[in-house]
C-alpha cells in the first residue's frame, strides 16, 4: 500500500515538475489529491467482503450459515473494526509521509472538510455493497476469482480516479463514469478536500452517491437470496 | 416426549447440474459457448419422520447423498423438491430460533477458526448463541470432561492433531445445547481408541440431553455401538428404513460358520456344506443357512479334522455389502 502510493506519487510528482501543473491541477492539489487519497484507500478499499467469493466456492460459506446470526452483518461490522484499527495506524503512516514529502498541502476549509468526511462516509458504505455485489456473484460462477479481479481490483483502480484524476480523461468517458459507482469512491471526495470548485453540486453528488449506494444495497440483497437458492455447499 | 415428530422429511429431492468438462484446450474452448449439463439426483424423493431423543444411523455407500440430505435438512442448501419440518421450523428460512437449537459436525470442514485458539471460538459462540455466563461454563465444563480435553482447548487450532481437534468441534457444534444434531462421520480418520471414546461421548450426550442425533458413518461399529434405527439409502433413494436387528436377521438367513483344522482340506469337501466365502490353509468359513446351522455343523464334525468351530452372525457390514451388490 505505502510503496504503490510513493511510485504514483513521484510519478505525478515528476509529471507536474516539467509544467508547473497538469491540466487544471495546480502542484500542491496534485499532492493533495495522491496524499489525500492514500486516507481514503487505507478506509475505503480495505474491505474484507471478497472473503464471501472465497467462502461460496470452498463451501466455507456455510460455517457462517449455521449461526443464528445475520452473515451480511457480520462481515459488516467485522469491516467497521477492521477500519477502525486502519484509523489508528493511518495516523501514523499519515504523518511519516507529511514528514518524508514535505508537500505544501491544500488544508480545506470547515464547510468543504465537512463535504469530504461526508462523501466519505458514504463512499465507504459504497465500496462495501459494491464488494459485496461482485463477491456474491460468485454463486453463478464457476471462477473463483477471475470476475472478482476485474470488477474488484482492475475496473475499481482505474475509475475511481486513484491512478489519474478523472477529468483529465476524455470528458465522454468522464460522463459516462459519474453513472457508475467509480468516481463516487474516491474522486468525488478528494476534489472536495482540494479545492471548492465543486461546492455548489455537493447536494446532488451527494444525492447520487445515496442512490448509487441504494441500488447496490438492494441488488446485495437480491443477490444474497437468489445466490442462497443456487449455493452448492461444496466440500464435505 | 411429543408423539409429533421432530424431523420430518417428505419426497425430498435435491439435484446438481454437473458441466462436464473434456480436458484439452480445444474443449476449454467450445465449452466458453457450449457447456453440456447433466443432472445429479443426489438426493432423491426421500421420506422420513424422527421423533425426538432418537439417535438414528444414515448410512450409504460413497456419493448417495446422506451429506446432502444433512445439508438440506441444517438449511444450507435448498431443496430442489419436498418438504422439510424440523421443530416446526422450514429449515431453508433459517430463522434464529431455528439454527440456535441445531447443531452441525462435519468430520472433513472445521468450523473452528483456524488462527486461534478453540476456546476463543467457544466464546465467540457464546456470544453468538447468546448463551448465559452460568450455562455457558456448566455446559462448557461438561463438555470439557466427557471429552478429557482440558489442555488442548488454549492451543491454536492449526497446531492441534485431527482427533484433538475433532473433540473442540464437538464442544464448538454443541456449545449451546442443540436438541438437534447432524453428525456427519465424526469418527472419520481417528484411531480406534478416540473413536471409541466418541461414541461413548455421542451415546451419553444423547441420553443426558434427549437431544436427536442423525449419526453417518462409514464405520459400522459407529451405527452399531448406537443406534436402534438405521436408514440406508443409495443412489440418493432410500433403501431401508428401520430397526438395525431386523435388517441383520431379515435381509439374511444366513450364519457364519468358521473351521480350524488339525490338517489340511480339500476344497471340494468343503464346498458341499455351504458357500465357501474364506478358505485358507487350515482354516475355512462357510456360508450356511441359518435353520440347518445346527445339522451342518454336527455334520462336519463328523467329517472333517475338527480343532475348532465357531457360528456366528453375519456381520453388519457384510449385511449390507451384500445389500448394495444386488
Ligand atoms: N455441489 C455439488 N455439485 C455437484 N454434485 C454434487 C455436489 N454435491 C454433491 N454432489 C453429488 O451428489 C452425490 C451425493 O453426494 P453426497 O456428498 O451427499 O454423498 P455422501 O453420501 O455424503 O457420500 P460420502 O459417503 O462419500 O460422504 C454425489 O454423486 C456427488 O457427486
Ligand atoms: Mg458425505
Amino acid at each position: 500500500m505505502l510503496v504503490s502510493f510513493f511510485i504514483l506519487f513521484y510519478f505525478w510528482a515528476a509529471v507536474s515538475e516539467t509544467n508547473q501543473g497538469v491540466g487544471s491541477y495546480t502542484r500542491p492539489q496534485l499532492y493533495a489529491y495522491f496524499i489525500v487519497g492514500y486516507v481514503i484507500r487505507t478506509l475505503v478499499f480495505s474491505t474484507r467482503t471478497g472473503d464471501i467469493g472465497g467462502a461460496i466456492t470452498s463451501g466455507d460459506l456455510s460455517k457462517h450459515l449455521l449461526r443464528p446470526l445475520s452473515v451480511l452483518k457480520f462481515f459488516f461490522t467485522r469491516d467497521l473494526v477492521d477500519k477502525l484499527f486502519n484509523i489508528f495506524f493511518m495516523i501514523f503512516e499519515f504523518a511519516f509521509i507529511l514528514f518524508i514529502l514535505k508537500p505544501q498541502m491544500i488544508l480545506p476549509s470547515p464547510k468543504n472538510l465537512f463535504y469530504f468526511l461526508s462523501l466519505l462516509v458514504l463512499a465507504i458504505v459504497i465500496f462495501f455493497f459494491y464488494s459485496l455485489v461482485v463477491s456474491l456473484a460468485t454463486f453463478w460462477t464457476d471462477q473463483a476469482w477471475s470476475h472478482r479481479w476485474l470488477f474488484g481490483v482492475v475496473l475499481v483502480n482505474i475509475f475511481s480516479g486513484q491512478a489519474i484524476p478523472l477529468d483529465l480523461l476524455p470528458t465522454p468517458i468522464f460522463n459516462i463514469l459519474k453513472f457508475t459507482p467509480f468516481p463516487y469512491l474516491y474522486y468525488y471526495p478528494v476534489k472536495f478536500w482540494i479545492d471548492d470548485s465543486l461546492n455548489a453540486s455537493f447536494l446532488p453528488l451527494f444525492i447520487q452517491s445515496l442512490l448509487i449506494l441504494l441500488v447496490l444495497f438492494f441488488l446485495s440483497r437480491f443477490f444474497w437470496k437468489k445466490g442462497l437458492i443456487k449455493y452448492q455447499g461444496y466440500g464435505n | 416426549m411429543s408423539k409429533t415428530p421432530t424431523i420430518q422429511v417428505k419426497n425430498l429431492s435435491r439435484h446438481f447440474s454437473v458441466h462436464d468438462k473434456k480436458p484439452g484446450l480445444k474443449s476449454s474452448i467450445t465449452s466458453l459457448f457450449h457447456r453440456p449439463k447433466r443432472i445429479v439426483k443426489a438426493v432423491n424423493n426421500v421420506s422420513f419422520d424422527i421423533k425426538e431423543g432418537e439417535l438414528v444411523g444414515f448410512i450409504g455407500p460413497n456419493g448417495a447423498g446422506k451429506t446432502t440430505t444433512l445439508k438440506c435438512l441444517s438449511g444450507l442448501l435448498y431443496p430442489t423438491k419436498g418438504k422439510i419440518s424440523i421443530l416446526d421450523f422450514n429449515p431453508w428460512q433459517r430463522k434464529k430460533e431455528f439454527l440456535r437449537q441445531i447443531g452441525f459436525v462435519m468430520g472433513q470442514k472445521n468450523q473452528l477458526w483456524w488462527d486461534i485458539p478453540p476456546q476463543e471460538t467457544f466464546l465467540l459462540n457464546k456470544a453468538i448463541y447468546e448463551i448465559d455466563n452460568k450455562a455457558y461454563k456448566e455446559r462448557l465444563d461438561f463438555l470439557i470432561d466427557a471429552l478429557d480435553i482440558k489442555k488442548e482447548i488454549s492451543i491454536q487450532t492449526r497446531k492441534l492433531s485431527l482427533g484433538q481437534r475433532m473433540k473442540c468441534e464437538f464442544v464448538a457444534a454443541l456449545i449451546h445445547s442443540p436438541k438437534i444434531v447432524f453428525l456427519d462421520e465424526p469418527t472419520i480418520g481417528l484411531d480406534v481408541v478416540m473413536q471409541d471414546k466418541i461414541r461413548d461421548f455421542i451415546r451419553d450426550y444423547n441420553k443426558e440431553f434427549k437431544a436427536t442425533i442423525i449419526l453417518t458413518s462409514h464405520y459400522m461399529k459407529d451405527v452399531q455401538a448406537l443406534c436402534k434405527r438405521l436408514i440406508i439409502i443409495d443412489k440418493g433413494k432410500l433403501y431401508y428404513d428401520g430397526d438395525i436387528s431386523k435388517l441383520k436377521n431379515g435381509l439374511t438367513n444366513k450364519k457364519l460358520l468358521t473351521l480350524t483344522f488339525k490338517e489340511e482340506v480339500s476344497k471340494d469337501k468343503l464346498e458341499k456344506f455351504g458357500k465357501l466365502t474364506k478358505f485358507e490353509q487350515l482354516r475355512a468359513t462357510i456360508l450356511v443357512d441359518r435353520k440347518k446351522t445346527s445339522t451342518i455343523a454336527a455334520q462336519a464334525l463328523k467329517e472333517l479334522p475338527i480343532t475348532d468351530l465357531n457360528i456366528e452372525d453375519i456381520p453388519l457390514e457384510q449385511t449390507i455389502k451384500e445389500v448394495f451388490q444386488r
